[in-house]
């Protein structure tokens, strides 16, 4: 039998995993549902509000899943991980009260604003446009609280040295400094490629959705407006997230070495080392690989020759799965240029015109990747996270507490037993999910005053 | 010992008390759904859809406060969430899970039109509304009787152990509470014809509340005497469970006479509150009574966080809850109208 900490380490990766699916869409869509009620404040056109109401459909539909999976992971903090619980509660979970507070409220309460005024037509225009700004302070606010907790796990500092914010008293992690540990170092760079990140993921939600119509021929003027506007975005936003995901990268190797040798499959300290682009390697050694000599010291360190740290500085019980860290890094960087590569491909037939163009032939080779690169950046998304988890192993807290502390004594057959309720849930909810999107598709914008039942 | 952990405990009774009032009407209307007319059977009603609609845009504002109290147990009380929380790991999977399957099948149920997707929603509405009350009313059942934690403040006993006729005492309690409050809200909220029909329901959910409110009230006092303790050391707190039956009584009486409906919420309201304010009374300064030794019950005192952090907690909630609860209570306010015929569309 499994241990119980594996177990419940099997069980956070699945039930974040994939709650995580969904709040990226959530911070994207309301960015743009918000962009879409602003010009139709101002313009008054019936169009923006038809536009804004599918977009906000399929939101909530987003949501619906997105936050009760979310629940769950305040409730599995206690159940599965009653060690780190109590050990970091007054830390830890001051983050997440402020997300409740600051965060949630906003999101649950604004969206049945939202939902039910417009369903019932029972809500002023102003209020409607408020109610949308409210939901993406809410989502976005979300992200900010959160990402301060996990940034507090990553690199949390010396406890009781000045400028960390907390210390170990009685065995327990207590808060001296709020801000220290609100802003640790690694909190900032985290943000923004995070919410950069979401940001991307809602652009080529709508890009994706966009070329689905244009390939069916459907709904012109909505979808050529929707994916023009989202693949300008795309472009930019994918780009700056090269130099956000550099930002961060550089911070791994300056506080968390282990997990940047291990995300760059570094197993020797070397000076002047290389990128590695390919490899097959295991947790122990390479097999093979591809570098591009003396780049990994330039871009890390700004010096060819610079020594990067490699995992055998560290001792084995205090490294992290090279296998995972490595290969869930790589794939969010080649996820993440292939999503570079197709905007810009979309940008210059934007550019040539061919977009608006049916005789164009690279017109419906691109709508089909368009289709097939929407969950891409969720893709990409969960692999980061897992990237950012998986490098910090074997700790839960960098350097002050081990994951194997951490857990609860629960007994094995009770987390088997969640688990698989879970698993078949989920598998269960996705479905739904696609099925209630694909509807919402059909019915397709601008039936906002005649909301017929498509079947 | 500190006022700060004395202000925590009030804050959490508070947020409870709030969580209660709210998210207690959308779960407990959960129960008359069973009762209620789809149109598959009559053509002319829908009340089901009432139901829902009626939720449908405070329900999810409403299930946060859970959130909120869960974050004030971790944050200022985090001995308390840990051992709570993992103790009583299978019942809070089954409120996880019901609370999933919940807002699917709300949210969702319209998506389809179709009778076999609507059956499997309405049992997923159905359960998922009742399955949280039970389980928290057996998981403060369980709370204010006394589980097996030990010196080092870990929970020793099995789940087996959560599911005796006290706790399931309690949680009929719970469930009973609810379910009036539900109706109550209802015939405050729905069309007239469905109004007519919580009447009846809330008169139907008040006797069977008065019944096992009374029957556990008098098996507390019998089986767990200590509840009475800090009122008999300081008899002027009596007023709130005092105050509490009068509500009761009030709602009662309101309830059977058919008087106004808004009026009637608000005193059921009340009566909740007071209840759980009597409740947090009786075990104060204990969060968790342990069985083992009374030395290792978890208290405000010994499981909470240091006053620097209760410092900052406090700040950010008197920062947040006063515009939390503005807010709530302008969405309430405009979106809380009583429901006509014609406002029943297609949710």
């Amino acid at each position: 039998m499994i241990n119980p900490t594996s177990l419940a380490q099997i069980q956070f990766y699945i039930t974040i995993g994939f709650h995580f699916i969904f709040p990226p869409l959530s911070i994207g869509l309301s960015w743009y549902i918000t962009y879409l009620l602003t010009r139709y404040i101002r313009s008054k056109e019936q169009y923006y509000k038809d536009s804004a109401w599918f977009w906000i459909k399929l939101f909530a539909t987003t949501v619906a899943i997105g936050i009760p999976t979310g629940v769950l992971m305040e409730f599995q903090f206690g159940m599965n991980w009653s060690e780190f619980s109590r050990f970091v509660g007054e830390v830890f979970a001051t983050f997440l009260l402020l997300e409740v507070f600051f965060a949630f409220f906003l999101e649950s309460v604004f969206l049945g604003v939202i939902l039910s005024g417009m369903r019932t037509k029972r809500i002023s225009d102003r209020v409607l446009w408020f109610s949308s700004i409210m939901i993406t302070l809410g989502t976005t606010l979300s992200s900010f609280w959160i990402l301060a907790a996990n940034s507090w796990m990553q690199t949390p500092g010396v406890p009781g040295e000045p400028g960390s914010g907390w210390d170990i008293v009685g065995g327990k992690a207590v808060l001296t400094n709020f801000w220290d540990v609100l802003f640790t170092p690694s909190m900032v760079a985290r943000f923004f490629h995070t919410v950069n990140a979401c940001l991307i993921a809602g652009a080529f939600f709508i890009i994706g959705i966009s070329c689905l119509y244009l390939l069916k021929d459907r709904h012109h003027k909505f979808a050529y407006d929707s994916i023009k506007l989202a693949l300008i975005v795309g472009i930019i936003l994918s780009i700056i997230q090269g130099f956000f995901g550099h930002w961060q990268s550089t911070i791994v190797a300056t506080y968390q070495p282990a997990k940047f040798a291990a995300q760059e499959g570094l197993f020797e300290t070397t000076a002047g080392a290389p990128l590695v682009v390919f490899a097959i390697l295991d947790d122990s050694k390479v097999l093979f690989e591809i570098g591009i000599p003396f780049l990994l010291s330039l871009l890390t360190w700004g010096d060819p020759n610079a020594i990067v740290t490699g995992l055998d500085a560290f001792a084995l019980e205090d490294r992290p799965s090279v296998l995972l860290t490595f290969y869930s890094f790589h794939l969010m960087v080649i996820i993440g240029m292939f999503l570079v590569g197709v905007a810009l491909v979309g940008v210059f037939l934007l550019w040539k015109k061919s977009l608006s163009d049916p005789s164009s032939k690279l017109r419906k080779w691109f709508l089909r990747l368009g289709v097939l690169a929407l969950p891409l950046p969720l893709i990409s998304i969960d692999f980061g996270w897992i990237t950012t988890e998986s490098g910090r192993q074997p700790w839960i807290i960098q350097g002050i507490l081990r994951t194997a502390d951490a857990a609860s004594a629960a007994p094995s057959e009770e987390i088997i037993l969640s688990l698989i309720t879970y698993i078949v849930t989920y598998i269960v909810l996705f479905i739904a999910w696609i099925l209630v999107m694909r509807r919402i598709f059909i019915k397709g914008p601008s039936l906002y005053e005649t909301d017929e039942v498509v079947t | 010992m500190s006022a700060l952990q004395e202000i925590w405990f009030l804050l959490l009774i508070v947020i409870v008390i709030i969580y209660v009032i709210l998210d207690g009407f959308d779960l407990g209307v959960g129960f008359w759904f069973i009762f209620a007319k789809d149109k598959h059977q009559e053509t002319t009603l829908n009340e089901r859809k009432e139901i829902i609609q009626s939720i449908a845009p405070f329900w999810d504002g409403n299930e946060v406060w859970l959130l909120a109290a869960g974050g004030i147990l971790f944050a200022a009380f985090s001995d308390v969430y840990a051992t709570v929380f993992s103790a009583f790991y299978v019942p809070l999977i089954l409120v996880a899970f019901c609370l999933i399957i919940r807002a699917v099948s709300i949210e969702f149920r319209e998506e389809f039109p179709n009778p076999i997707w609507h059956k499997i929603s309405d049992i997923a509405f159905i359960f998922g509304s009742l399955g949280p009350a039970i389980a928290f009313g057996v998981l403060i059942g369980n709370l204010v009787q006394d589980i097996a934690i030990n010196a080092d403040k870990r929970f020793t006993g099995s789940f087996i152990d959560h599911f005796n006729p006290y706790s399931i005492l309690i949680g009929l309690l719970a469930l009973s509470m609810i379910i009036t409050h539900g109706a109550v809200y209802l015939r405050a909220r729905a069309t007239d014809k469905l109004a007519a029909k919580a009447t009846q329901w809330a008169k139907m959910g008040i006797i069977s509340f008065l019944a096992i409110s009374s029957g556990s009230l008098v098996i507390s006092l019998i089986f767990h005497p200590h509840i009475i303790d800090n009122f008999l050391n300081m008899p002027i707190l009596l007023i709130i469970p005092l105050i509490g039956f009068v509500c009761i009584l009030f709602t009662s009486y309101f309830i059977w006479n058919e008087k106004d409906a808004k009026l009637t919420f608000l005193l059921s309201s009340l009566s909740i509150a007071f209840s759980i304010l009597g409740a947090g009374v009786a075990i104060y300064p204990n969060l968790v009574f342990s069985s083992l030794d009374e030395a290792y019950s978890l208290t405000i005192h010994n499981a909470s966080a240091t006053d620097a952090g209760l410092l900052v907690m406090l700040i950010v909630a008197l920062i947040a809850l006063p515009l939390i609860l503005v807010y709530t209570l302008w969405i309430y306010k405009m979106m809380g109208t009583k429901l006509k015929d014609e406002d029943i569309t297609g949710y």
